[in-house]
Order: structure tokens, then C-alpha cells, then sequence
């Protein structure tokens, strides 16, 4: 009972429902990755987990319980988000945003035991950002912010990680190297729910793949089962296949499908 | 090391707050020389002491007051909207405010020195700006607001002067100027005792949103993410902000830009955590405003200079260099 379970979940704005309804069930200690075009409902799913969105109907059991039963710092410590938009208003500097992550402990800079310390001093150094605590985060660059960010929530501590596209606008190394710092975060018996963009980097590092498309669930399962030749053709109109070396999964896109370009 | 820093500004703040309040007990227009100011300090039964403790004393203490907890106001509304253009005298609260204190005076509901004064004042002070954030949307850019918050204490202006001289007071010049400028003029322990708890209080919800404004700094999806309660902090810091405005204009009329100045000097010489410039920010409103009620003692004038008007003089060019550094004109000069 350590998953986290949706049944019959569906969530919108006002009338309209953007997602479900949807029944999914996520294993703890997996990499998963939501996949699916623009407009799928990725975002919407990680951003009603996280307490941002509320729900039209349906039900959420984390670790059994049901996720409105959480109060709200009980929730924030079994569930760290990282946003879509990387909202950095005032020059902070990193360890002053990263220690924000223990702000469900309800602790602060003011009032942080050495747990809090050693939380933050090891999500900097899994981020590699180890040394930049005193660098002001309006100053770093966008990959640097990334990870600062990622930082941050790493040091909530959660057992579930949900992160909104956080290689967006990272170089292709960058990207690699989140990724596999996901996965590392995954060996130490986290689970991530990551929204993910680029299909071959999903391909390489996802343990399981739901695939949305237009607030359903079209394929959920492993790595395989979901990015076939048909169902690539289908949702994204894409021409490409998927191959298995030592290292993992390759996905290899040949070009778009004529008939399907929309 | 931020500690450190922390620790020294508040030393100095505090060195530089008690010279001025002692400058503001010493300086009036009785005038009573240095000496004779000093021995009336010590001893209450001389005529020195009298206008000492009776008539500068309570003008300090409301100027501390009032400074203060203005400043931490603009602090507070900063932190909430992510912007260091916000602040109640720009969203047109003590404008509001003074309408509603001006409103039961007039109409005979209420005496100057009655609770309903404040009351009456701190209603429409939170009316204004619920009304402004219902209008334009929570989300609102604050330039919306701005411009929402022109037009609110516009409104609240005019209609404050048109109520004043409506009423058969032969002093109606007077008393717009006093509501819209802003004066610790003859003011009482009374006024002090009618403020106070209300203040007191304000500034007493908003440094307790600390932690939230610091966690806000990332954005408001990843504030509620880490278990902030937004609608609590949005509603406790309105409603505070409004207590704040509302008794410090109920006792010395609507004073602006301190709101405005302290965080922004606090973000220049401390640091730009929204949480560790609050209890600065107060400080640094009282510092302001006290200094700013001594020098409209010093300034010859036929009468006295408004203090509002002097906090306007010189905060308002602020506020124009803010908006420049803001809108990214000043980067490229």
C-alpha cells in the first residue's frame, strides 16, 4: 500500500473538465514519466497531486489514505512539486531557497536543526550545486536555476517527487544529467512523477510511461508497452521506433506521419 | 553571516530611532530653549515639562506608531504580490480610510476622540482593498492595481473634501488638508490609546506571516505546494493592512510612501528576504516618518508643513525611480 491510486479522477476549470476520467495506479520506487502533446493534462494531473488544482470528482489514496485526509504540511512532506513556472522574484540566495523545502518541518532559516541542515546540504549536493549557497538565484542561469529549484525540492524530503518538465530549457547534457539524477533519487527509494517532452529521453530513463492524450490515458506501463510504433503514430503522429541496448531504451524518430500532421 | 548583518542594522536603526525621538521631544513651536526642553523632560510640574509630555510626547509615540506600522504594511503587501511597487497609500487604503473616518465625523455619528473613528476608518480601508483585489483578480499585475488603486483614492479624495465642506465648518480647508495630508498636530495620549491596540495588533498578524511571504518568494503554485495556506495568508495580511491604515488614519489623517520607502531601503542595505526585512521595514517606516514630523517642525512655514505632504515630496520620486529600475528603463541608461 506504499502507491499512489487514482479511480475515476477527473479535474477541470469551472465546467470543463481538461482530465479523466482517469484511473492509474503509480508504484513507489519508479521512475514514471507523463508523456502525451500539448494540452494532455499532464500538468493538471501533478498540479491537483500537489494541492495547486482541486478536483471535479473521483478519488486520490496515497499510501492507502485518502489525499484529502493529509492536512496540509502532512501532504507537503510525503509530496514535493516543482512547478512549471520558475518564479524567482526576489535575489535569494540558493541555500536560502533551497531550505524553503523544509518549510513543511516548519522550519526556517531562523530555526533550522541540524536535520534540517543536513536535508539541505545533501539535496545541494545531489543537485551538484554544493558550492553555490551564497550565489543570489536571479543571477544563475537557467540551467543553474533548474537545479536550485530541484534542490528545493529535494529537501523537502518527500518520498514522491513531482516535477513539471524540469529539464525545460536545459542543454542536452543538462538534461542527461537531471535525468539520471532522477534515476539515482529513484535508487535511493524515491518516486518521481516527471512531465517529460522529449520521447527518447523519456524512452531512456522511464520505468513506467503514462501516456495522456487530450485528458485520457491511452498507454500506461513499461517503457515498451507504451511507445509502440501505433501508439506514436496515433497520439503524436510520429513516425519512429523504439530499440533496447544495455544501457536501456532507444527511441528513434524517423519523421512526422503525413496523414496525421495537424 | 545574514545574522550578523541583521543584528546591525536593527543596532543601528534603533540608535538612529532613539536620537530622533529625542529631537522630536527637544524641537516644537513653544519655543522653549535646549536647556529648559531638557530640564522639563525630568520633571513633569514645569511648564516645559507640560508641553513635553502633554503636546510632543503623544506626537512622537504616534509617529512611531504610525511609521511603523505603516512600513511593515508596505513590507507585508510587497511580499503577497511579488512586487516592490505595492503598497496601501498606491492602492488607495488611506484615502478610503479617511473617507470613512470623515463620514461618521460629519455626520454627527461620532466624536474625534470616539472608537467609531477608527472603526469606521479601518472598514473602509479594507473595503477598498478587497474591492481593488475582487476587481482586478487576484492575479492581477500590479500596474492593474496601480492604476485600479489611482482611481479608489481619487474617488475616496474627493469625496472626502466634498463631504468636509458640505458640513458647516468654518475650518473645512483645514481639516480636508488634515485628512488628506496627514498631521501629528495637537495630538493627545487619547489619539495614542485610540491607535494603539489596533496597530499593535496589525503588526502583530503580519510579522507572523513570515515564513509564508518567504515561501511566496517562489511562486504561489510552489507556496501551496509546500502546505502554505494561501487564502489565510491573502486574507489575514489584507485585514491587517487594514487595521494598520485604518487606525493610524483615524488618528493623524492619510500618510503615504512610507510603505513604500522602508522595505525598498531594507532590501538596499539588508537583504531581499521577504520574511527579514519585515520587523526592519517598521523600524525604518518609524524612522522615516518621526524624522519627517521633526523637520515639518523645523521648516519655517506661516503654518506648519503637513507631514503627509513632506512623505509625498520625497517618496513619490522614489516610487518614480522604483518604477524605472522595475520596468527595466533604468538598466539600459
Amino acid at each position: 500500500m506504499r502507491d499512489l491510486t487514482l479511480e475515476h479522477l477527473r479535474i477541470g476549470y469551472g465546467e470543463k473538465t481538461v482530465l479523466g476520467p482517469l484511473d492509474a495506479v503509480f508504484e513507489p520506487q519508479c521512475l514514471h514519466v507523463l508523456a502525451g502533446p500539448n494540452g494532455a493534462g499532464k500538468s493538471t494531473l501533478l498540479r491537483h497531486l500537489a494541492g495547486v488544482l482541486t478536483k471535479q470528482s473521483g478519488t486520490v489514496h496515497l499510501h492507502g489514505q485518502a489525499l484529502e485526509k493529509f492536512n496540509r504540511f502532512e501532504k507537503a512532506r510525503q509530496i514535493a512539486y516543482l512547478a512549471q513556472e520558475r518564479e524567482l522574484v526576489w535575489p535569494l540566495r540558493v541555500r536560502e531557497v533551497v531550505m524553503l523545502g523544509r518549510h513543511p518541518h516548519g522550519s526556517s532559516l531562523e530555526t533550522a536543526t541540524s536535520i534540517d541542515e543536513k536535508a539541505v546540504d545533501e539535496a545541494m549536493q545531489a543537485t551538484g550545486i554544493g558550492d553555490w549557497a551564497d550565489r543570489l538565484v536571479t543571477e544563475l542561469s537557467g540551467g543553474e536555476r533548474a537545479r536550485a529549484l530541484l534542490a528545493r525540492a529535494l529537501a523537502t524530503g518527500a518520498a514522491w517527487l513531482l516535477l513539471d518538465e524540469p529539464v525545460a530549457g536545459l542543454d542536452p547534457r543538462q538534461q542527461f544529467l537531471v535525468m539520471a539524477m532522477l534515476q539515482d533519487q529513484v535508487r535511493r527509494g524515491r518516486t518521481v512523477l516527471v512531465v517529460l517532452h522529449d520521447l527518447a529521453l523519456a524512452a531512456r530513463f522511464a520505468d513506467r510511461i503514462l501516456l495522456l492524450h487530450q485528458g485520457l490515458a491511452v498507454a500506461h506501463g513499461p517503457v515498451e508497452t507504451v511507445l509502440t510504433e501505433d501508439v506514436l503514430a496515433d497520439v503524436f503522429g510520429l513516425s519512429a521506433r523504439l530499440s533496447a541496448d544495455a544501457q536501456g531504451h532507444n527511441l528513434q524518430i524517423h519523421g512526422v506521419m503525413p496523414c496525421n500532421f495537424r | 553571516m545574514a545574522q550578523a548583518r541583521l543584528r546591525r542594522v536593527v543596532v543601528i536603526l534603533l540608535v538612529l530611532l532613539a536620537m530622533v525621538s529625542l529631537a522630536s521631544l527637544l524641537i516644537g513651536e513653544a519655543g522653549l530653549s535646549l536647556s529648559d526642553s531638557l530640564k522639563g523632560l525630568f520633571g513633569h510640574e514645569s511648564v516645559a515639562g507640560l508641553i513635553i509630555y502633554e503636546i510632543r510626547l503623544p506626537r512622537t509615540v504616534l509617529a512611531l506608531l504610525v511609521g511603523a506600522v505603516l512600513g511593515l504594511s508596505g513590507a507585508a503587501l510587497q511580499a503577497l504580490l511579488r512586487n516592490p511597487l505595492a503598497d496601501a497609500s498606491i492602492f488607495g487604503a488611506p484615502q478610503s480610510a479617511a473617507l470613512g473616518a470623515v463620514a461618521v465625523l460629519y455626520t454627527g455619528l461620532a466624536g474625534a476622540l470616539s472608537w467609531v473613528l477608527p472603526l469606521a476608518a479601518m472598514a473602509m480601508a479594507m473595503l477598498s482593498l478587497w474591492l481593488l483585489l475582487l476587481l482586478a483578480g487576484q492575479r492581477a499585475q500590479v500596474f492593474v492595481l496601480l492604476l485600479a488603486g489611482l482611481a479608489v483614492g481619487s474617488l475616496a479624495g474627493a469625496a472626502t473634501s466634498i463631504l468636509i465642506a458640505l458640513s458647516p465648518n468654518p475650518f473645512a480647508i483645514t481639516e480636508i488638508v488634515f485628512w488628506l495630508m496627514g498631521s501629528f498636530e495637537n495630538r493627545s495620549m487619547q489619539h495614542v490609546v485610540l491607535a494603539a491596540p489596533f496597530i499593535m495588533l496589525a503588526m502583530g498578524l503580519l510579522l507572523a506571516q513570515g515564513n509564508a511571504y518567504r515561501a511566496l518568494a517562489l511562486g504561489e503554485e510552489t507556496a501551496l505546494s509546500l502546505g502554505v495556506d494561501l487564502d489565510v495568508v491573502r486574507h489575514v495580511t489584507l485585514l491587517a493592512v487594514a487595521l494598520g491604515v485604518g487606525a493610524s488614519v483615524a488618528v493623524a489623517g492619510a500618510i503615504g510612501f512610507i510603505g513604500l520607502a522602508a522595505p525598498q531601503i531594507m532590501r538596499r542595505f539588508l537583504s531581499s528576504d521577504p520574511k527579514q526585512i519585515l520587523g526592519p521595514s517598521a523600524l525604518t517606516g518609524a524612522l522615516l516618518l518621526e524624522l519627517a514630523d521633526v523637520a515639518v517642525r523645523l521648516i519655517p512655514a506661516q503654518s506648519e508643513i503637513k507631514v503627509g505632504a513632506l512623505t509625498a515630496l520625497l517618496g513619490a520620486p522614489l516610487y518614480l525611480l522604483a518604477v524605472r529600475r522595475e520596468t527595466g528603463q533604468g538598466r539600459q541608461a
